[in-house]
């Protein structure tokens, strides 16, 4: 290729990705943006004085979701990092049959999971609880966790585990001081994604919580039904904040030389 | 999960212990998705077979009503041909643009690290608010249609065309392409700088082209990232919810929204129907995976 497309495709790819992000942080600060003008022609911050009022539904809907998905992502992570290291490190009977499982939840949209497990939760108790809402996150974020963590694992020397075994170190000792450094990018990229996924999820939350479970994402539905556009804008943007400052602290794994990413291409 | 390994230094433990060993590492998972995932699911199931249902009596037995009026609602085949639609185009386009921008970006050496971290910036973004931006930038209202009328492209709200919540899904096609595209693109950016670096290394010294270095040895080697990211977003496009929700039309609705519809109906005599909607969309994107696998499988083998 003599002619450099590469510039323009990248330009044009960058201004689609930030484009949509502008028009939200515009509207979240409008007063009053009639159609043909171009900017706004004044400002407020009206709509960012409701999203902190204490008791409004915005920051009530920040505690429960980052309640939610604190406790998700930490069990997720866990969980799904030991079969991760089962994955990689062993081979078992069904094993096959057992990454099979850990696959299906992909395939099987989250819909059709939770109205089938509602009759469940409703005999146990569980609708309409913090408790339930987590078990059905759980659900979609440990499938990413295996996932990541397998890659993650199949790169692990366990000579160094053994290293540290003979030099006489407790296993709590050899787990704390040898494992998790080693594999903290593959966690550190699965708590990510296990906390963006339950923080973002919002058909299970409404079926399990039926609607008295208010996280994030049921507020910012309910403004969108309504034509309060500033208020949607400051909503969305007080939503993407946590996944950002995550975001900021584990992107050096996703895109290196030990990417965890690469836990999803081995599908 | 093509992930095997072996070591050099086999442990010393007894069988029976290393089996025990493997039980608890997989037992919280197996216990999280057998009983949740699976749990739900069959019940699911059962009860689109119209048992356990809230309003029929269940000792009428299995039957496969609900299955016969789903698959007889023009809407619900008018909504699969949308669904089957949008999610094929969202998982080839971010697929191709995604692929077309990885190369891209890794060949720039300006400013390298910030279009990378760019590129990241929407992939935590949720789906939800992606469909929002969507929504206020391409309506007729949108900042896309204030631009293309201050410039005199287009003359008011109504000369706009209808991108969000139109008939033909384009507004979710596009809400679905912003998040896949960069999320297909960390993906292969990830596997591009794996052991094919030193692989192309060789073929560079060796006197490659940089075009025959591309087709012989670099796409066939992150092809497998490849094909795992594109099933991943066939099956979320083709099931997920919020997007079509915000961003869609009554009719004809994405499958996972009829599905909603049957399963929230004042009239419970409908919940079988959204059940075996539930199912059919489950077993049709199996189904579709598998042929790909398959098709795919073989593909790579012949390489």
């Amino acid at each position: 290729m003599k002619f450099n497309l590469r510039i323009p495709i990248i330009v044009l790819f960058l201004l689609y990705l930030f484009v949509p992000f502008i028009s939200i942080i515009f509207w979240s600060i409008a007063r009053g943006w009639r159609f043909p003008e171009l900017l706004p022609t004044s400002y407020s911050l009206r709509a960012f004085e409701i999203a902190i009022d204490p008791s409004g539904d915005i920051v009530q809907g920040v505690i429960t979701s980052t309640l939610i998905a604190l406790v998700v992502g930490v069990s997720a992570t866990l969980i799904g990092s030991f079969a991760g290291r089962a994955i990689a490190m062993h081979n078992f009977r069904l094993k096959k049959s057992f990454q099979f499982l850990v696959l299906a939840p992909l395939i099987v949209p989250g819909l059709a999971v939770t109205m089938g497990i509602q009759i469940l939760f409703i005999r146990y108790g569980l609708v309409d609880t913090v408790l339930g809402v987590c078990l059905a996150h759980l659900i979609p974020t440990v499938p990413y966790v295996v996932m990541i963590m397998t890659g993650t694992f199949a790169n692990f020397d366990r000579a160094y585990e053994e290293q540290g075994q003979v030099l006489g170190a407790s296993r709590l000792t050899v787990v704390r001081k040898v494992t998790i450094p080693m594999v903290i990018p593959g966690l550190s990229v699965s708590f990510l994604f296990a906390f963006v996924i339950s923080w973002s999820e919002y058909i299970l939350t409404l079926l399990v919580g039926g609607g008295s479970i208010k996280t994030l994402p049921l507020v910012l539905f309910s403004f969108l039904r309504g034509s309060d556009l500033p208020l949607v804008g400051a909503a969305s943007i007080v939503f993407m904040i946590p996944p950002l400052i995550l975001l900021r602290f584990t992107s050096k794994y996703l895109v290196g030389r030990s990417s965890s990413m690469t836990g999803l291409g081995s599908v | 999960m093509g992930v095997e390994t072996k070591r050099a230094t086999p442990t010393t433990f007894p069988v029976r212990e290393k089996r025990i060993r493997v039980l608890w590492l997989i037992l919280p998972t197996l216990l999280v998705l057998g009983i949740l995932f699976l749990g739900g699911f069959f019940f699911g199931v059962l009860q689109s077979f119209g048992l356990f249902s809230v309003v029929v009596d269940d000792s009428s037995g299995v039957s496969l009503d609900a299955y016969r009026a789903a698959l007889a609602s023009e809407k619900v085949r008018a909504g699969l041909a949308l669904t089957f639609r949008i999610a094929v185009l969202a998982t080839v386009l971010s697929t191709i643009i995604a692929l077309i921008l990885a190369i891209s970006i890794s060949r720039t050496k300006r400013f390298q690290k910030l279009i990378i971290s760019l590129t990241q910036f929407n992939i935590p973004i949720p789906h939800v608010v992606a469909a929002t931006a969507i929504l206020l930038t391409f309506s007729q209202s949108g900042i896309i249609s204030r631009v293309s009328n201050a410039i005199g492209l287009t003359e008011g709200t109504s000369d706009f065309p209808i991108i969000t919540n139109d008939p033909s899904g384009f507004g979710i096609l596009l809400s679905f392409l912003w998040k896949e595209i960069p999320f297909m693109c960390i993906l292969i950016l990830g596997a591009l700088r794996g052991p094919v670096t030193a692989l192309d290394e060789t073929a560079k010294t060796l006197g490659a082209s940089y075009s025959y270095r591309l087709r012989k040895v670099i796409i066939p080697y992150i092809f497998p990232s490849i094909l795992s990211g594109t099933i991943i977003v066939f099956a979320f496009t083709f099931g997920s919810f919020e997007v079509p929700f915000i961003l869609g039309q009554p009719y004809p609705p994405m499958l996972s929204v009829a599905t909603y519809e049957f399963y929230t109906d004042r009239d419970l005599v409908n919940r079988p129907i959204a059940m075996a909607l539930a199912t059919l969309t489950s077993l049709s994107i199996a189904f579709l995976v598998l042929i790909y696998m398959r098709v795919t499988r073989r593909e790579t083998r012949k390489k």
